[in-house]
């Protein structure tokens, strides 16, 4: 019989085709309930509008309910619309069905609402479930949806969880259905998220989707990886006394107790659900509360640091594949009394076929990266995008002049004002396009302050404000995030990239930056190469201290550097050439007495030359870090870890040599003598200046015990003793920005270190430079050098009787 | 004294090690060798041997061809005459559910939920036939010159084959027996794209569109154009594969993982997990029939109604009403490899519907796996008072699609079949699996989670034995 079952079920699947997959409506355990009226009754019988407060209330707490709610307006527009404008204050119950039931009816909610039916609200909500028909008159119950005692009958009871589509509804463009190709109807203000963001939650592929999205078949990603990975809106904004998600008073738990099970009941739960639903990183789960990052990120080099300066969604949300709000200018109104609205994300304009937005070219925007401020009081980079808005205010104090008000200075009757149009219609078509609908003119902003006036609006004005719009969904796995080092790490770098703002400036005003508690504005408006309004973050603002390696520097520094490197080369250059030239005028004079000289331990060869080979490493490591645009052929990632190696090889050759030199006593080479030192320097100098082109021996003999002249020992000891050890101290605190950041930070963080470190290291080139060159000073050109590669050096033998000083 | 040399070179190597060996061990990550799919993949790059000036003909038959090839390929028409191309038998095989002895089965003895079966119709339907001339019960499997050497070498595009699989009229046979060569997607796909008597109409993931199929189709002909040979490897003409619609057992197919390492293939070890429950194809086959549609129901209880619109998708009057479907959703089920059987003269119970092959396997199985299949449903006759399903004669000028008369069809059909038929027929719902293997789609098109978990996911979890969606009841324990 079971078997039996089963091929019925199978043949059922198949005749039905596609449509077995949407799984039965029915409540699964949901009691059949009646729906009652405020008085109590039954609608079935009283025809009047549906009381959820009673209906629920039977059974849920929904006094409870109402009081821990954010959404007890009963959704009764879409949140946040710009400018704040004075919304009809309706008395409505919560509505328990737009949330939970499948296919709530949200058009009808609305019309009821917008037609001053608020108290048929929940009612509407039903409409076309088979409980309600919407009439002419109203609304009226079917009757075979009612048993005989009132109750809805059991197919009738669909309640439901809410799903991430009953958000959607409200909050933003959701599409759960991976066969039926996702559009986005561009400018659809009722999914605000999507409106304002272009945020969209679907499980669909990208090049899956029927939205016109430029390059649309090679990004198959999905449009957000929790709902790819079948997380519901709730699974993170849950509510907050659920008992499978919240532990309450978490915070007094003891340090020993990991999980503290004492806690609500279903029963109690589902009698009295919490509606305030987890948002904010206090309450609500934050990446970290699922994901242990670290793990697997174990390819990114300076965890700590990216993690403490970037939120998650820095990479992980670095592009929106559909169009947003860029600008609203609502000092102008179209005839439909909507306010003129421009996008981001788009290209070549709104093209609209039978008024749908399908083909307009979609191009996505990325988002610009803020410092958003946290729960806990940090500060991390978050991406954003920007609404400039435009609106008139009033009065004073100031206040947003109302739409309707705004309405009469524009409209009249049907259509336009016949003043407005002749001031605005600038092409005489006698229609106002959108870009005709622009404050753009002294005169026109006279004609509206003029009209605002004659409304009885005192001192009307213009304010413009650019409003940051948070984004923290869309959110993608690793593989589409933003991984490339130099993405951030160079001179075209995201984190700095500039968002383009509106190209409007109503009235000759220009936009401020909204004051918004949860943002710092680490960047200023600008204007970009085009004349074009835009935002430019900085790296280094007073609320954001950051040192972005590849993409800042100081310019002094490295414009010194250059400088220094290259007049040093000339200056060697210039004296091996007068060198040569007086060689070749100089007749061949006797050589001197020749000693052959074992000059340099194994051991003093091995350390130099480790020394000379990593250094070399550092020097160039350090400029493909420094600038990797000039070095793109190396990878960002792994230069720096070489550098960092590199680092540790040359501290410990250092300091083994240290420890050699000071045991063996050879430290004693590099410290001067007191007496006559500065002779003795004078002297030295005075050959390279002289003496070395007249083929004067040296004023000092090299030997095995005293190698050093008295320039090299001033050189070294400066090398040594400061230019080496605030070299390694600078990188060991940079490199400290990630182990001990407290330390580094004390000592002014990475935009102090780096261009410090970077200063020294243009001080050493220079010293590697003369080093090298000093090496051809002795009797021939490669005797140095082969010294120090062989050992052996042949040394004059006798302080030469002609030597003056 | 050691010469300075060798102590500089010996010094250099030192430094080079010390400066190496800590970058090696904290900068490289060891590149991991990935299996390289390609190994498996047979390399065409050389020409066959161009028969051009080796043919000379002329030709009178099909068979005289056959001859010529055979004067030089010696062992080809003996290694022909032993293949399930030619004979349309299995080697005998264990049928599940079924006791006795293994037995031979195939398109020769067996019956299906489209044109039924081949007994009574050989003339029609041997035009399949890699020989020429089956015409009857009678035919000789022996003969080497009957096998048709061309339906599946001919590269010149020119050759047709006609009633009894022979030559179709006025086939240039000199001109295409020259063009002989390696069997290309046009050879294979002339009787398997149109199994079922037209394009797609039986396997779903099989049908003209891979003839010149773009990757979005299939990735392996369309991205990197595979021949069927490539993953139908052949040796002494024995090819590789096999279909559920005429074997039982799981012999001789080809996998997905003769070439591809699953194990290693996915970076998200949720993925590799899914490999102990799930077949290859039910991700990365997440609809067929994309470009043409197939065929999903039968009905032949409505055939010869007279004055009906005709229509090759909805209605002929030789063959009764049918439903097509584009971008078809697999049914899933369990599948060990195996699938039971209907043979010839097993009885029907006409209240419920009649499984001709159907997958074995359960959730219990720990070598089954959740694999997609087509689904074909009929309307068929059957012996109303024996209860079996007969293959009707259809074919020919005394078949059921010229006289439209059903008794008679049924008695030829009955009587080819070594049936006895009662003299009253009905019609018997019967399904047929077609394992959906074709039309792989890039990794990128593949299924992603909620296709089958959360609350739009397509699969049954209960009807496939699990307590609700194992993505929160948990898995089968095995």
């Amino acid at each position: 019989m079971k078997r039996l079952s089963f091929v019925l079920i199978l043949v059922g699947l198949v005749c039905f085709g596609g449509a077995a997959y949407v799984l039965a409506q029915e409540s699964p355990m949901h009691p059949v309930f009646p729906l009652l009226d405020v008085d109590g009754q039954p609608v079935s019988t009283s025809g009047n509008p549906i009381s959820t407060l009673a209906t629920c209330g039977s059974c849920h707490d929904t006094e409870f309910i109402t009081q821990h709610t954010l959404h007890g307006d009963g959704g009764r527009v879409a949140a946040g619309v710009l400018p704040p404008n004075s919304l009809p204050n309706t008395e409505v119950d919560m509505n328990c069905f737009l949330c939970h039931t499948e296919s709530p009816n949200n058009a009808a909610r609305v019309a009821a609402l917008s037609s001053g039916k608020g108290e048929w609200a929940s009612t509407a909500t039903l409409v076309d479930s088979g409980i309600v028909t919407a009439t002419d008159s109203g609304y009226s119950y079917n009757a075979e949806a009612f048993d005989a005692a009132g109750a809805l009958k059991a197919v009738f009871v669909t309640i439901q969880d809410p799903r991430s589509d009953n958000c959607g509804a409200c909050h933003g463009l959701v599409h759960l259905d991976n066969q039926t190709p996702l559009t986005i109807a561009i400018g659809d203000e009722s999914a605000w998220r999507t409106f304002t963001t272009g945020q969209v939650t679907s499980s669909q592929r990208i090049s899956n989707s029927g939205a016109n999205i430029s390059g649309r078949d090679d990004i198959t990603r999905t449009w957000d990886v929790h709902a790819e990975r079948v997380l519901n809106c709730v699974d993170c904004h849950f509510s907050v006394n659920n008992p499978v998600f919240t532990e309450m008073n978490a915070s007094a738990a003891p340090e020993h107790l990991v999980f503290d099970p004492r806690r609500a009941d279903f029963g109690e739960y589902l009698k009295r659900p919490s509606h305030e639903f987890a948002v904010g990183t206090d309450v609500m789960r934050s990446c970290n509360s699922c994901h242990d990052a670290q793990k697997s990120h174990e390819w990114l080099p300076y965890w700590d640091r990216h993690t403490s300066e970037l939120s998650c969604e820095s990479c992980h949300v670095p592009y929106l594949y559909a169009p947003a709000l860029a600008e609203r200018d609502s000092t102008v109104m179209k005839a439909d009394g909507s306010p003129v609205d421009t996008y981001r994300g788009i290209e070549g304009g709104m093209n609209t076929v039978s008024g749908n937005p399908v083909s307009t070219l979609i191009t996505g925007y990325q988002p610009v990266l803020l410092q958003q401020k946290d729960a806990d009081g940090s500060q991390s980079l978050a991406p954003y995008n920007l609404v400039t808005v435009w609106y008139w205010v009033a009065g004073d104090p100031a206040q947003p002049v109302s739409e309707d008000a705004l309405k009469a200075v524009y409209l009249s009757g049907d259509g336009y004002a016949p003043e407005i149009v002749a001031a605005f219609d600038s092409d005489g078509d006698g229609q106002l396009s959108d870009a005709e609908l622009t404050l753009d003119s002294e005169a026109k902003t006279a004609l509206i302050t003029e009209r605002l006036q004659a409304q009885g609006q005192a001192n009307p004005r213009i304010v413009g404000e650019v409003v940051p719009y948070a984004i923290h969904h869309d959110v993608i796995g690793g593989e589409w995030a933003v991984k490339d080092c130099q993405q951030c790490h160079s001179e075209s770098s995201r984190v700095v990239a500039t968002m383009p703002l509106g190209n409007r400036t109503p009235g000759g005003n220009e936009p401020t930056l909204v004051s918004d508690e949860s943002v710092l504005w680490n960047g200023s408006l600008n204007r970009d190469d085009a004349g074009r309004l835009v935002f430019a973050p900085e790296t280094q603002t007073p609320s954001a201290n950051l040192y972005l390696f590849g993409r800042d520097s100081v310019e002094v520094i490295d414009i010194l550097g250059v400088l220094l490197v290259l007049a040093t080369s000339l200056g060697v250059t210039i004296h091996a050439a007068l060198r040569v030239m007086s060689a070749r005028k100089r007749a061949a004079h006797g050589e001197p007495a020749m000693q052959r000289e074992y000059m340099y331990s194994v051991y003093e060869r091995q350390w130099h030359w480790l020394q000379t080979f990593v250094i070399f490493g550092l020097t160039f490591t350090g400029m493909v870090v420094h600038k990797p645009e000039l070095f793109s052929l190396f990878n960002f990632a792994w230069m720096v870890s070489v550098h960092n190696v590199f680092a540790a090889l040359l501290v410990i050759n250092a300091a083994l040599a240290l420890f050699y030199h000071l045991v063996s006593g050879e430290i004693k080479q590099f410290i001067p003598r007191p007496y006559g030192f500065f002779d003795n320097m004078i002297e030295q100098a005075l050959y390279y200046l002289r003496g070395i082109f007249r083929g004067d021996p040296h004023p000092f003999e090299k030997r095995r015990d005293s190698k050093m002249n008295p320039i090299q020992q001033m050189s070294y000891l400066i090398l040594l003793n400061v230019l080496l050890p605030l070299q390694i101290i600078t990188g060991a605190l940079m490199w400290g920005a990630q182990q001990f950041p407290q330390i580094s930070q004390m000592l002014g963080g990475l935009p102090v270190l780096a261009p410090f470190h970077t200063l020294i290291a243009w001080l050493l080139v220079t010293f590697v430079i003369v080093h090298v060159y000093m090496t051809t000073t002795g009797h021939t050109p490669l005797a140095n050098l082969q010294a120090m590669m062989m050992g052996y050096e042949d040394v004059e033998t006798e302080q030469p009787a002609e030597h003056q000083a | 004294m050691r010469s300075p040399n060798y102590v500089w070179l010996a010094g250099l190597g030192v430094t080079l090690i010390l400066i190496g060996l800590p970058l090696y061990l904290f900068t490289f990550d060891p590149p991991v060798a990935a299996a390289d799919p390609w190994s498996n993949v047979p390399d065409r790059s050389t020409a066959g041997t161009d028969h051009t000036a080796l043919i000379k003909g002329p030709f009178e038959t099909g068979s005289d061809v056959t001859k010529a090839c055979l004067s030089c390929h010696e062992d080809a028409g003996e290694q022909m005459i032993g293949t399930a191309h030619f004979t349309w038998l299995s080697e005998p095989e264990a049928i599940p559910g079924r006791d006795g002895e293994p037995q031979r089965i195939g398109k020769a003895n067996l019956l299906n939920n489209f044109c039924i079966g081949v007994q009574s119709n050989w003339t029609s339907c041997t035009r399949c036939h890699t020989g020429y001339g089956w015409t009857s019960a009678d035919y000789d499997f022996t003969k080497t010159e009957n096998v048709d050497c061309l339906a599946c070498h001919d590269q010149s595009g020119m050759y047709v084959k006609a009633a009894a699989g022979q030559p179709a009229e006025g086939v240039d046979l000199v001109y295409v027996a020259q063009s002989v060569g390696t069997p290309s997607r046009q050879n294979c796909g002339a009787c398997h794209f149109d199994g079922g008597g037209g394009n797609g109409v039986k396997h779903g993931d099989l049908d003209e569109s891979l003839y010149f199929p773009p990757e979005s189709v299939d990735v392996h002909m369309g991205e990197f154009d595979f021949l069927c040979v490539d993953c139908h490897q052949t040796t002494d003409h024995q090819i590789k594969g096999r279909s559920v619609g005429v074997s039982a057992q799981n012999t001789n197919g080809v996998a997905c993982t003769d070439c591809h390492d699953a194990a290693t293939q996915h970076e998200d070890s949720r993925i590799t997990e899914h490999l102990d429950t799930v077949a290859c194809q039910t991700c990365h086959i997440p609809a067929t029939a994309l470009r043409d549609p197939t065929k999903v129901e039968w009905d032949w209880s409505q055939a010869g109604q007279s004055g009906r619109a005709e229509s090759q998708h909805t209605y002929l009057k030789i063959k009764g009403a049918f439903i097509y479907e584009n971008d078809y959703i697999p049914q899933y089920t369990w599948y060990n490899g195996t699938v039971s059987r209907y043979l010839m003269g097993d009885v029907v119970d006409p209240n419920v519907v009649t499984h001709i092959n159907y997958p074995q396997g359960t959730i219990d199985d720990a070598t089954a796996l959740i694999y997609p299949f087509k689904v074909h449903l009929a309307k068929q006759p059957y012996d109303a008072i024996n209860h079996y399903i007969i293959p009707p004669h259809t074919t020919g000028t005394d078949g059921y699609w010229t006289l439209f008369d059903w008794n008679s069809a049924m008695e030829k059909g009955a009587a080819a079949a070594g049936l006895s038929y009662s003299g009253a027929y009905g019609f018997v719902s019967t399904d047929m699996y077609w394992k959906q293997t074709h039309m792989v789609q890039p990794a990128e098109n593949a299924l992603t989670c909620t296709d089958c978990h959360g609350e739009t996911g397509r699969l049954d979890w209960q009807a496939l034995g699990y307590a609700g969606d194992p993505m929160t009841w948990g898995g089968r324990t095995k």
